[in-house]
Order: structure tokens, then sequence, then C-alpha cells
């Protein structure tokens, strides 16, 4: 076994297709670096800007409202939130000033407690019924989430932020720091299917090559087990595609990292697993997670391209096959009526990592540990089904 | 040259022109069908009942809604002039004499009644919603009404802009000015990425099954080959395309309740600040002659790569970088005086022909020169390589040893 | 008539010819031997300018390799094994195709049936055998009826009522007028089609009529018996 690996190996180390997926995986992550160099990163001013928006609109509400000749009870109440509303977000657009102006004075806290006492406020007011007259905060890159989660989310990473002492890193900030970069990628600009159909181009290259080159004959000739040259095939894919993701990953974090520093990998993104607490997860952990789902999608996929070479040397075939799996692992089939009472079964309902491990979904799912373990039981149903025309046929 | 042809077709990979051909025709069918619903409109009217009409988007349909709305418009100019205790006025005789014109589907008086109207009060007309969208403006309505006018073309703008299949297929591939299809960056997509794969395929064939030799030793130079190879995949390009747009309008058009249009339909985009017409058939012109240029671009780019590796693949990805690197953000890393000059700034049909924001200042001659001269760069590198390669001056073989002798 | 002036080539840092200088007159078939891996089909290769050799003098009927290569290569005909076929296409694909391009009056029918190939002349390449890839590369090289051909070791894998067939065709080429430049292994064969022989050492061509000797023993006499003292 472990000479059909070396020669395995042997055969496909040198193939150039390993150096143009090293190339296509650099550049699609390295995209935001891209932008970023030359340009000059306006996050930190749109995040000002929706500081500033929120604070005029609620003195233009204030105005309206203070114009209002016979005021009901409501209206009342209404002007009496918005101005305690005003008086917050001018605490927020103060700290904000202090760090960005040309000589910052102040500490990360002066921004991060106003904006926490401001999303205390809107928990308490969203508990009482009143969220229809809350004024949130737009931030650029980020959805807007006006439900009672979406608060506590808010005040659950606001306290983090105080706690640890850590300024916010915009979503649309280009030029993120390193342990930052990663993550950002895959959360707001790169979807993983993407990275996934890459590698099915790989597989669908490595598993047909015998085939088509008509080297399989000599293959099926050996004295040795068929399934054990199929797994032997495996353990070179992963031996050869993981290391080079993995390098992949670790260039953009130096390049990312020589370019914009290092940042923190304790950095904070919230979420909720239950829709009704709202927890924190350290980009450390989230990436970590990431990383988990990333290889067991990949054993998946690289075992539906086996499957598929034993029906077909056809590479058209093989890659149509994978990625019409990744198809249905969209948003858009997976939140169909169809799909969607199924989608927690399948493996393709935990293929987008980013809303699974976020928890945000567009359909049901079980927990991370389950999608993972569902990954891998169907992995290894496609693996019985070689395992089942393999032994039926004697031949690759 | 008719052996090679034939020799060359029979190469062709047939399943993947088939299995583009099905995907474009699902892109392009869908998208058309997705224009006919981008917007059903509705007006209610209150009075004696309550009463609100939605335009669905058939031709039939969209003049049932609005022949209701003109006999609502003469109806409110007869009550007003009875409230006023005055006789017909001149607008409610204008209102009926366009009612009756729109009836009759003499839409060529319609739009001279129309046309006068604008001109006469721009302002008023809005109001009225006489120069409803399609017109972004009462001075593009009046380009527009002219050209219908001057061309004789017995269209109502209105009815084919909403419902008829040729528009609809103009918004499909995002030409229409109109309606906009959210998805006309995939097809873009699409289209590009089929005739990657496609060249890629017929170009890399021969070294990649050891057939180069053969077709080395054919009495008919290499680059006529080639070009022979890249012309027969770029007209089946052609005709998938054609197929999987003209099944779609035509099965459009055979639904009851639908109608052709007219490929003189004069849609309008502003070049250097003025107005300017651009007819259905010169859109299309234009939009074949782009995918065109684009394809000889990736043609020539997959037939240079193909002279110098063996692998596929490696030009697959090698032109997926070079034609989407605007996308892959590959295009900050130039200078911004020479991204104009790169084919990737004209890769969106929509914004060559429609001239939105930045290309309202960029003709269609421009765009169109800069592709010719990518492709006619690109082929005339292909060339150079072959003869370099055919005379051994390519450096890829070793020279004879020094110190000859006779034998 | 086929003229080589200065043929000089190299591989790496391996010589394999040295200023070579021969003529094939027409009407003859002359066989090409050398053991395996001294650069018969790199001779082959050079000789229809599949690779370089710039400082070489090649003409085929006054047509030079270098400025007219389209009507030297309709002139001559090669293909390095039944390998390079396409696999999808079939042999009659392959043949029209061949006498289109080399503007061949010879009858395709008539040749199929003279190789006996009517059972298998509309199968793709991929399902025959080697014997019949085999007759299927003789039947592009009859039906192209080019002035020269070069032949790169034809009867591998061929059972003897095919060698016999293959000779006699070989034979009636000749008749016709045409060059056969033939590699071969196959010394019993050679001595009974070749009219002449060039053997390949030491990066040239020594040329040996072919009077009746015994093939085996010549080649064992140029080659083996250096091999011998080697050892």
């Amino acid at each position: 076994m472990f000479d059909q690996i070396a020669f395995d190996l042997k055969k496909n180390v040198r193939s150039s297709t390993n150096v143009v997926l090293f190339v296509a995986f650099l550049i699609l992550l390295l995209g935001s670096f891209f932008s970023a160099l030359g340009t000059t990163d306006l996050s930190r001013m749109q995040l000002t800007q929706a500081y500033s928006s929120a604070n005029v609109a609620i003195d233009g509400q204030i105005k309206a409202l203070s114009k209002l000749k016979h005021p009901s009870a409501a209206q009342k109440a209404t002007l009496a939130r918005k101005q305690d509303q005003v008086h917050l977000v001018r605490n927020i657009v103060m700290g904000n000033a202090g760090l960005v102006s040309p000589v910052p004075t102040g500490s990360i806290n002066d921004l991060n407690k106003p904006l926490l006492a401001y999303a205390k406020y809107n928990l308490r007011e969203t508990e009482a019924g009143h969220a229809a007259d809350l004024t949130l905060i737009r931030d650029p890159g980020v959805p807007l989430d006006p439900s009672l989660i979406g608060r506590k989310k808010e005040v659950r990473f606001y306290q983090y932020l105080v706690a640890h002492h850590i300024a916010e890193l915009p979503a649309t900030k280009a030029n993120a720091p390193a342990a930052a970069y990663l993550p950002f990628q895959f959360l707001y600009h790169l979807s993983p299917l993407i990275i996934l159909g890459l590698f099915v181009i790989e597989l669908g290259q490595l598993f047909t090559t015998e085939k088509h080159d008509g080297t399989i004959d000599f293959m099926n000739n050996l004295p040795t087990g068929k399934l054990k040259l199929l797994v032997a095939r495996m353990i070179t894919f992963l031996a050869l595609a993981l290391p080079n993701f993995a390098l992949v990953c670790l260039v953009t974090y130096l390049t990312a990292g020589l370019t914009f520093g290092w940042g923190s990998w304790r950095y904070p993104l919230v979420y909720s697993g239950d829709g009704r607490t709202a927890q924190i997860m350290t980009l450390g952990h989230f990436f970590a997670l990431l990383c988990l789902m990333l290889v067991a999608a990949v054993l998946f996929l690289m075992m539906l391209s086996a499957l598929l070479s034993l029906l077909s040397g056809n590479i058209g075939i093989n890659v149509i096959g994978g990625l019409a799996v990744l198809v249905l692992a969209t948003k858009e089939v997976l939140s169909s009526g169809i799909f969607s009472p199924l989608a927690k079964f399948l493996p393709v309902g935990y293929f987008d990592f980013t809303k699974v491990i976020l928890h945000q979904t567009g359909w049901p799912i079980f927990s991370i540990g389950a999608g993972i373990g569902i990954i891998l039981g169907w992995a290894l149903a496609l693996f019985g089904g070689c395992v089942v025309i393999v032994r039926r046929r004697q031949r690759l | 040259m008719k052996a090679q042809l034939i020799l060359e077709w029979k190469k062709q990979p047939w399943l993947l022109h088939l299995f583009w051909f099905i995907v474009l025709l699902a892109v392009i069918g869908s998208a058309m069908v997705r224009a006919e619903t981008v917007r059903t409109r509705g007006v209610s009217y209150t009075g004696a009942t309550a009463d609100t009409i939605y335009a669905k988007p058939t031709t039939a349909s969209e003049r049932h809604y609005q022949t209701i709305l003109y006999q609502h418009g003469v109806a409110n100019n007869v009550a007003y002039d009875k409230q006023l205790k005055r006789p017909t006025s001149p607008a409610t005789r204008t209102a009926k004499k366009i009612l009756r014109q729109f009836q009759q589907r003499d839409y060529l008086s319609f739009n001279r009644s129309i046309l006068a109207i604008i001109q006469d009060d721009p302002e008023q007309a809005i109001n009225d919603s006489i120069a409803d969208p399609p017109f972004d403006s009462p001075d593009q309505a009046v380009t527009q009404l002219t050209y219908m006018v001057k061309h004789q073309c017995n269209r109502m703008l209105q009815l084919d802009a909403m419902t008829a299949v040729i528009n609809n297929a103009a918004s499909a591939f995002g030409i229409n000015g109109f309606k906009s299809n959210q998805n006309v960056t995939t097809l873009n997509t699409l289209i590009l990425a089929m005739a990657m794969t496609l060249f890629c395929f017929v170009f890399y064939k021969d070294r990649r099954e050891e057939t180069d030799t053969f077709m080395q030793l054919a009495p008919l130079t290499r680059f006529r080959q080639a070009l022979i190879r890249g012309g027969i995949t770029l007209g089946l390009i052609n005709a998938s395309l054609l197929a999987a747009s003209g099944i779609g309008v035509i099965i459009l058009t055979l639904i009851p309740g639908h109608e052709f249009g007219t490929l003189l339909f004069p849609t309008a985009y502003t070049l250097f600040g003025k107005p300017v017409i651009l007819p259905l058939w010169q859109a299309f012109l234009q939009l074949w002659l782009l995918y065109n240029l684009w394809f000889l671009i990736i043609a020539g780019l997959a037939l240079c790569l193909s002279l110098v590796s063996r692998n596929q693949l490696v030009g697959i990805f090698v032109i997926a970088g070079v034609m989407f690197a605007d996308k892959l953000k590959l295009l900050m890393l130039v200078p911004l005086n020479v991204q104009r000059l790169l084919p990737n700034g004209y890769l969106n049909a929509t914004d060559v022909i429609r001239h939105p924001r930045d290309f309202q200042l960029i003709p269609f001659t421009h765009s169109l020169t800069v592709l010719l001269v990518w492709a006619a760069v690109l082929i005339i590198a292909a060339w150079t390589l072959m003869r370099l390669q055919t005379s051994g001056v390519a450096g890829r073989f070793r020279r004879e040893a020094p110190g000859a002798h006779s034998h | 008539m086929l003229a080589v002036a200065g043929l000089s080539f190299s591989f790496k840092d391996k010589p394999i010819l040295r200023d070579v200088n021969f003529t094939l007159e027409d009407g003859q078939i002359v066989g090409l031997v050398a053991p395996n891996g001294t650069g018969k089909t790199t001779l082959l290769k050079l000789l229809c300018g599949l690779l370089p050799a710039p400082a070489a003098t090649i003409t085929l009927n006054g047509l030079s390799l270098r400025t007219q290569r389209s009507a030297f290569l309709k002139q001559l005909f090669f293909l390095e094994s039944s390998a390079h076929l396409y696999a999808d296409l079939t042999v009659r694909d392959h043949l029209l195709y061949v006498k289109r391009m080399w503007r061949s009056r010879v009858d395709v029918q008539a040749t199929i049936k003279q190789l006996q190939m009517e059972s298998y002349y509309t199968k793709r390449i991929k399902n025959l055998s080697l014997g019949m890839k085999q007759h299927a590369l003789l039947a592009m090289y009859m039906i192209s009826d080019a002035q020269t051909m070069l032949i790169d070791e034809p009867l591998n894998g061929l059972d003897p009522t095919s060698i016999q067939q293959f000779e006699h065709i070989f034979g009636g080429l000749r008749a016709a007028g045409k060059t056969l430049l033939v590699s071969s292994h196959q010394m019993d064969s050679v001595g009974r089609v070749c009219d002449q022989v060039f053997f390949m050492k030491d990066q040239a061509l020594r040329e040996v009529a072919n009077t009746g000797q015994d093939m085996m023993a010549l080649y064992t006499q140029i080659f083996m018996t250096e091999a011998a003292a080697n050892v």
C-alpha cells in the first residue's frame, strides 16, 4: 500500500495542476488584498457616517415631534425616548471623533462603552415592545437585524469588545489585519462553494487521468487489491491538495500580516445557536471550525469523485457531477420548498460553512458537530458504493 | 482545406457543445421569462366601486390595462368638463382621440398624438402619466417617439417595452435599457466560460492526445489549421447562442397573448450628455459583435497557451484569470490609465452598449477598437509563435552538436 | 528524390547525428537499422521537419523543407505510430482525410479490400486491436500516394501473414516508383524487402547495398561485436 501511495504521489506531485490550483486559490484569497493596495480604506469613514446618519435621523425625528401642537401620550413617550437616544448616539459620535481625529485621543473603550450603552438601551426598548421607535446604526457591509436576538447579539458583542479593549473591525475593511483577513474573506467576500469548486476540478483531473491516458489497464493488472489502489489515490489527493491549500492560507496570512499588521485571533464574532441567546466565538475558533468543515466537505467530494470515476473516465462528467452537488448547496436551492425539510440530513446543507458556523442559514440544520458527522456519514456511504463496485468488477 | 474542415468538424467536443447549449437555453430562457414578470403594474380606481387593475406580463393584458387607463382618462376629462359646465374641452377631445387610435391599433397616429402632447407641455405629460416608463424623461420620450414616427413604426412603445418578446430577450442580455436583468453578469460569465472551455478543448486536443505530429505533417500550415479549428468552434458557439435565444423567443411569441414586438424598437441612452437612439436590431448587432470579439480574444489566448503547454487546465485557469482579472481584483495591481486599455474593462455588455456611468463618455467604437486590437495582437502572437516553433528558433529543441564531419 | 546534406542533431548533450548526407532515389526501399535509442525515429522526424535542423539542407524533388514546407509535405507521408491516431474517429475518417489532404487519386475502397479491412473500416480507432491499427496506418500511407514514405517499425505487432502482406504492399509501392525509408528491427524482413540498408552508428549512416547477404550477421558484425568487446 505504501509503495502504491509513493508511486501515485510521484506521478502527481509534479503536475502543473498543483501549481495552477495554488495560484488560483491564492488569487481568490488575496482579492481584498489587491483591492486594498493603493486605495484608501474607507471603512472607518463609512462607520463614522453611519453614526452621524443615526444622529441626524434622531435629531430630525425630535424636531418633527417637537413641532406637534397637540401630541398624544404615545407621541410624548416617543419624544422622550428619542431624547434619550440622541444623548446616547452623541456619546458615540464624540467617542468616535476622538479616535478618527488626526491626533487620536482617548482609548478604544471611549467608543466601545457608548456603543455598548446604546446597544443595551436598544435591547431594553425592544424587550419593552418599542422596537419601532428605535434608530439602529447601520454598520456598512452587515445586514441590519432589527429582531430581539439581533439586539442581544449587539450587546454581547460590545460587552466583549469593552472587556478585551478591542476596536471594532468594520466588515468593509479591506486592509484587515492578518488574523481577521482570512476569516473576513470567507465571511464577507468569498463563498466557500467557490473554494470547493476548485477542489472538484482538482479531483476530476486526478481521478480520471488513468482512464484518460490509457494507463488504467496497467493499474488493473497490478497484483494488488483494486480497492487499495483507489484508497492510495485518495490518500495521494489528500496529501497533495490539503497541504497545498494550507500553504495558500499561510501565504495569505503572511502577506496580509506583513502589510496590514497581525491583529488578534481573539476578535469576536457573535452568533446565536438557539435563536434566543447570543454567544461569542473568536476568529480563531471560527477559522478552526471552518477548516474542519472544509476538510469534511473535501472528503465527501473526494468520495463522490472516486465513485464517478469508477462509472466514467470522462473528466467532464466527473467535474460536472461535483459542481452539480455544489449547486445543490446554494441558498436558493436549500431554501426552496422541496429541499428545505431535507437540508439538515444532506451534506450539502453544511457546505456553506460560514453560515452554518454562525447559524445564519436560511434552512434548518443540526449543530456543527452533527453537520460534520452527516457529511462524513455520507462520505462513508459513497465509499461503500466504491467498495461494492470495485469488489464486483475487480477493476477500477 | 475542405478535408481539414471536415476533420475539425468531427473533432469538435460535441457533448461539451450540447452541455453549454442546454445551460444557455436554461439561463437565457429563464431570464426572458423573469423579464416578463419584472413589473406587474396596478392601478386603483375609487368611485362608485373600488377597482384595482393589474397588468399581467402579456401584450394582451397590458393592452387591456392601457385601455382601462385611457378610458378612465377620458371619463375624468368628461366629468371635469361637466363639473365646469363647459363644452368638450380640447383635452377631452385629445383624450378621446388617443383612446380611439389605441383601440384601433393605429399606433402610428397614436405616437404622433402623444408626441404632440409631450412637446406641447412636457410636465403635464408626466403628471398625466403619458410620458410614463419606458421614458426616463420628456426629452427621451420625444426622441424615441420621433424615431417611431419617422420610421413609420406601427408599434406602441409602452406596450412593447413592458411585454414584447424581443424586448424581453434584450432584457435577458442587459441591453434593453428599461427592464434590467439582475443575472446578466451570470449570463455573461457563463458565455465567457463556454468560450474558454470550448476553445481550450479544441486547441489543446492534439497536444493532449499526441495527434499533433499527424497534424503537423499535413500539407497545410499550422496557422491555417488553427484558423479552421477556431473558425468552426466560433461558428458552433454562435449557433448555440442564436439557437438558445431563438428558441426562447419563438416559444414565447407562440404563447397566446404575446407579441414579438419590433426590432426597430428605439432604446435610448446618453452619450456625452446627449440622448442617443439605439434600435434593438442595432443593439443586438453590437452585442453579437462584442461577444465575437471576446471569443476571438479567448481563442487567441487558448491558441497561444496550447503552443507552450500541454495541460488544458492550465490554459483554462490562465484564461479565466485574465478574463476575470477585474472580479479577482487583479486589475488593482495595474495603473488606472492602463486598465482602460485592457479588454477586461469591456466585458460587461450592458456597460458597453448602454453607456451608463463611466461609459457615458466611451463610445461603442472605442470599446470595439480596444477589443479588436487585442484579438489581433493575440492571433498575431500565435502566428509568430508557430513560425518560431516551425523554424526551430523557439528553443524547444537543442541544436546540432559542434564539430560536424561527413559520414 | 530525397536529398539530405549537412544534417546534424543532438538532444540535450547527447549527439545523435553528425553531418549526415545521403540521397534516396525514386523507386527504392531503404531500410534504417540501429539498436534501440540510437536515433532512428529522430532521423525520420528530422527529415519531415518535426525536429529542427536549420543548418541542414533537405529537399524533396527540388522542394526545400524549410522554405516550401507545405509543398514538401504533399510529397511525403510519415506517421510515427498508430498511437497517434484520433481515438474517437473511425478508420474511414482518417483515410478520407488523408486522401483529400494529399489530393490522392488512390481508391479508398480498393485499398480497404486489399488490406482486408472491411470488417473494421467504420470502427473507431479506440476499439481496434494493435494489428488493426497497424493496418489502418498502412492504409493511410497507401492512400496518401506520397512520393516518399517514412515508415517507423511498421511490422511491430503483426502476425506472419500480415508481415507477408505488408512486405508485398511495400514491393508494390516500390514498383509504382515510390521511395520508402523503413526503420525496422526485423532483419529477415529487411533482407527480403530492402534495396539498401542504412546502418546508423556513431552519429553517421553506413550505406550497404542489399546483395542477398545475411542481414542479421551484418547487424551482429556492426553493432554487437563492438558491444561484446565493450562488455
